[in-house]
């Protein structure tokens, strides 16, 4: 099994931590709005790919970038990072609310992004099957909502949670609150999702408590080209709980494979 | 201005306002006072006593044996179950600052899902529960301690019945403030 390379890259004056591994090609993951249980979890895909796992500004290792108000400048930053990894063509990742900003981005680089992954994507206004509002979730139950199986925490959660880890997840809640306080989706998106031609996964944990597996019926009728694979007995968290999550997003490639 | 944090001194010292901090312990209190007095001199503006505000939790009775008996389950509700926000609630995101998270979420009495004793409670929070005598000794040595001369009272606690909180208010009116007046002596 391979391990990560740990680097810290500055853009825009923000120091960013990138982590690396595997060769070949680029597959750029986009992680959610937490970076509790990291992100060993998806080193199978370095066995087929360059996985590049950049933590977002105002999460993990990276430093917090007051400028990032909105997922479009999510989708900025990730512009301005591909360039200055000089990067063409990848393969693009994202989980929760890094599904959202992978939507986005897949929006306006359709010519640049072979495959597509939205697993569990934060992003679309699905009324009949509403996103939970992750801010009013209590403090004892959130690992509930995030997870089905509350054993992917162990080593990686204290419990009872010490204050600097509490602090660590209010830092990131608080990134999340300044690009999703508002809306836990753009009003815009499914006007748009139509541009995205890659070969797109939609994958989905199926007891998702938080962004149910009840709305990607809705991302499917949007986009041009999209299977699906939902995990069953899995939740949010779903590459934490599944190594299936992994395994999927290598066989839609392998399926896709025109490269 | 009011507030636990830091940077709330900062923001009373731009807009020369006055300021109180509460369910802070109180040398924590007292460093905040304390960095308001020097950074309002920088600006050349002299503190005076009722720019420094104390909050404090006074029960009153004959005696402190009573008080004790009669105040403090009152108090201990408050603390346990009144005050019981979860800091979730009382800290939106963005709202404090990481190191006032981290002390938050380490204060035993407003943690979530915490037992605080009676301890951790007058810790915090600035408990004056006694005789007449007790409650105005320990109002007049707060007031000289932290060079205020205004003070805002807490008098009725969590669920405390009418009677009760009337009785608090009547002693404390007729037995407690002359006393406060005759140890602090403030010239009008």
């Amino acid at each position: 099994m391979s391990t990560y390379s740990e680097r810290r890259l500055e853009l825009g004056g923000v120091e960013i931590a990138l982590h690396e591994a595997g060769q070949g090609e680029p597959l750029l993951f986009l992680h959610g709005a937490g970076t509790a249980t990291g992100f060993d979890s998806l080193l199978p895909l370095a066995e087929h790919f360059r996985l590049i796992v950049p933590h977002h500004p105002g999460y993990g290792a990276s430093a917090d970038d007051p400028a990032i108000r909105s997922v479009h400048d999510y989708e900025r930053h990730y512009l301005d990072l591909l360039d200055l990894l000089e990067i063409g063509n990848f393969t693009l990742v994202g989980h929760s609310m890094g599904g959202w900003i992978a939507a986005t981005l897949a929006i306006s680089q359709g010519e640049r992004i072979s495959e597509l992954v939205l697993a569990a994507p934060w992003g679309l206004n699905v009324p009949e099957h509403p996103t939970v509002d992750a801010f009013s979730i209590p403090d004892a139950e959130v690992a509930g909502y995030l997870t089905a199986d509350l054993s992917i925490f162990a080593g990686k959660a204290p419990d009872p949670p010490t204050p600097e880890f509490l602090a660590d997840r209010y830092r990131e809640l608080t990134s999340t609150a300044r690009v999703l306080w508002q809306h836990t989706y753009d009003p815009s998106l499914a006007r748009w999702l139509h541009r995205i031609q890659a070969p797109t996964l939609l994958l989905w944990g199926e007891l998702d408590r938080l962004i149910p597996v009840g709305q990607l019926p809705a991302w499917r009728s949007l986009l041009a080209t999209a299977d699906e694979r939902i995990l069953p007995g899995v939740g949010h968290l779903l590459f934490d709980e599944s190594a299936a999550a992994s395994a999927a997003i290598v066989e839609h490639a392998q399926r896709h494979a025109v490269r | 201005m009011g507030g636990g944090s830091p940077e709330t001194v900062d923001v009373a010292v731009e807009f020369d306002a006055g300021y109180s901090v509460v369910f802070t312990p109180i040398p924590v209190q007292l460093r905040a006072f304390a960095d308001l007095r020097e950074k309002c001199a920088a600006r050349g503006r002299e503190l005076a006593g009722e720019d420094i505000m104390l909050t404090v939790m006074a029960y009153v009775a004959d005696t402190d044996a009573e008080a004790e008996r009669e105040g403090r389950p009152y108090m201990e509700r408050f603390f346990s179950w009144f005050h019981r926000v979860p800091p979730k609630y009382m800290t939106p995101p963005g709202y404090v600052t990481r190191a006032n998270f981290e002390r938050l979420a380490s204060t035993r009495a407003l943690a979530d899902a915490q037992e605080s004793s009676w301890e951790d409670m007058r810790a915090i929070g600035r408990i004056a529960i006694g005789s007449p005598d007790t409650v105005a000794e320990t109002i007049s040595h707060w007031a000289r301690e932290a060079g205020s001369s205004r003070i805002m009272l807490n008098m009725t606690h969590a669920n405390m019945p009418e009677e009760m909180t009337v009785k608090n208010l009547t002693l404390f009116a007729s037995e407690v403030i002359p006393r406060i007046r005759t140890r602090t002596a403030v010239a009008p």
